[in-house]
């Protein structure tokens, strides 16, 4: 476990700071993913994966295997029914959304789980923004984040959001900071 | 030192209310000239240069509307001559005639060197705002393109990895199918990109437009 990146989120969240970016590596995406997920959980909180990078099936073998209880996860699944082409038969704690480029249905999706949670001190994890250049233009992409941050500062809830730091122009890394608290770049290893 | 002085003095002249103030100051001196040098000493020679400080500077900053200022001042200068003399004689004339084709010719070559200046910084502007959005749109592709493949190469020598590691993970196929979903969209953003190449989408300068579909 990444214990320097641990202590940087969790130290940003109990000071206050609820909205983490987190710039990593590609190589380090799937391991901080863990870490977090990992981390949030053991602190009761109920965490809610936005995924639009892995299927929440892979990530819950992944969670499973790094002894994280995936009962108190609660997954939006952005990329499964888009992958598969079918919707997948509904599951326990996931939702799935058809395309990741549908932010509607995202929006919905998220603000439905964290109105569901309100009493389970949810938190979320975005993974990852990254991912989404690939359906969206970037501009699109800091206006859903520009959304859900304020939506999760209205209810005093953390967010981590994890991005591949190399794959982001500074431009948009720039307009992504206006809406966090602290950007944990990707030499925090 | 005196660079800067010149500056200052130049600044101090772009604002109008500054300029007309020189003005008003420089007409006040020439009718005083005129009051005391010509009809009281009767002196009609030199002083009259002074009068091409008013009118150039009038030609410079506002261009055609300085001949009317040639005009009065030369009108008053034939009638003063007129009052010394008792006659209407050439010299005056002549010297007004002068006041008028001086201020003219300062006011029209004033006028086209604005026109330029006003052209080039309106063409250095579109310029710029052109280079601007071309950046963006670089940018743009950048992001869309060359990431995404990255992270496609990542997930599937992450996915080799696995399997030379464990095996073929029972997920295998879906991660699989992600993959292939993610260069569809890959090459659906490369077409979108050759699309607006092609088409004639505003946010590509002719110029680079041209220039990127080499």
């Amino acid at each position: 476990m990444n214990q320097v990146l641990i202590e940087t989120v969790t130290g940003d969240i109990s000071r206050g700071k609820n909205l983490v970016l987190r710039l990593t590596t590609a190589d380090r995406l799937k391991q901080d993913n863990i870490d977090i997920v990992k981390t949030m959980a053991d602190k009761g909180y109920r965490v809610i994966v936005i995924t639009t990078n892995q299927p929440a099936e892979v990530l819950k073998k992944n969670y499973e295997k790094s002894g994280i209880d995936i009962a108190k996860l609660f997954f939006i699944d952005a990329i499964t029914s888009y992958a598969i082409g079918t919707t997948p038969a509904a599951e326990q704690n996931v939702r799935f959304i058809s395309n990741p480029s549908n932010l509607t249905d995202l929006g919905i999706a998220i603000t439905g789980a964290l109105n569901e949670s309100e009493d389970k001190d949810p938190c979320i994890l975005f993974d990852s923004i990254s991912t989404m250049l690939i359906y969206l233009p970037s501009a699109s992409i800091s206006k859903f984040i520009h959304y859900i941050s304020n939506r999760l500062r209205l209810i005093d809830t953390p967010g981590v959001f994890l991005a591949v730091g190399k794959g982001l122009d500074p431009m948009m890394i720039s307009n992504l900071s206006t809406f966090m608290d602290d950007i944990i770049l990707p030499d925090v290893v | 030192m005196g660079l800067i002085n010149t500056n200052r003095v130049f600044n101090w002249f772009r604002d109008s209310e500054n300029k007309k103030f020189t003005l008003v100051l420089l007409v006040l001196f020439c009718l005083l000239l005129e009051e005391t040098i010509h009809l009281y000493w009767g002196i009609e020679l030199a002083y009259t240069h002074v009068f091409y400080i008013l009118l150039v500077l009038a030609a410079i900053w506002y261009h055609q509307r300085a001949v009317f200022l040639a005009i009065v001042l030369g009108v008053m200068h034939i009638i003063v001559s007129y009052e010394i003399l008792g006659e209407l004689t050439w010299p005056p004339l002549l010297r007004a005639m002068m006041f008028i084709l001086v201020t003219a010719i300062v006011a029209v070559i004033s006028a086209t060197k604005d026109e330029y200046q006003k052209e080039f910084i309106q063409s250095k502007k579109v310029i710029e705002e052109n280079h601007e959005i071309l950046i963006s749109y670089i940018t743009e592709c950048a992001n869309r393109l060359r990431h995404p493949i990255e992270i496609v190469h990542d997930n599937l020598r992450e996915l080799e990895k696995q399997v030379e590691q464990e095996g073929p993970p029972g997920d295998l196929k879906i991660r699989l199918q992600l993959q292939i979903k993610n260069t569809e969209q890959i090459i659906a953003n490369l077409q979108d990109l050759n699309g607006a190449i092609v088409t004639d989408d505003k946010e590509i300068p002719e110029a680079y437009r041209e220039f990127i579909s080499r």
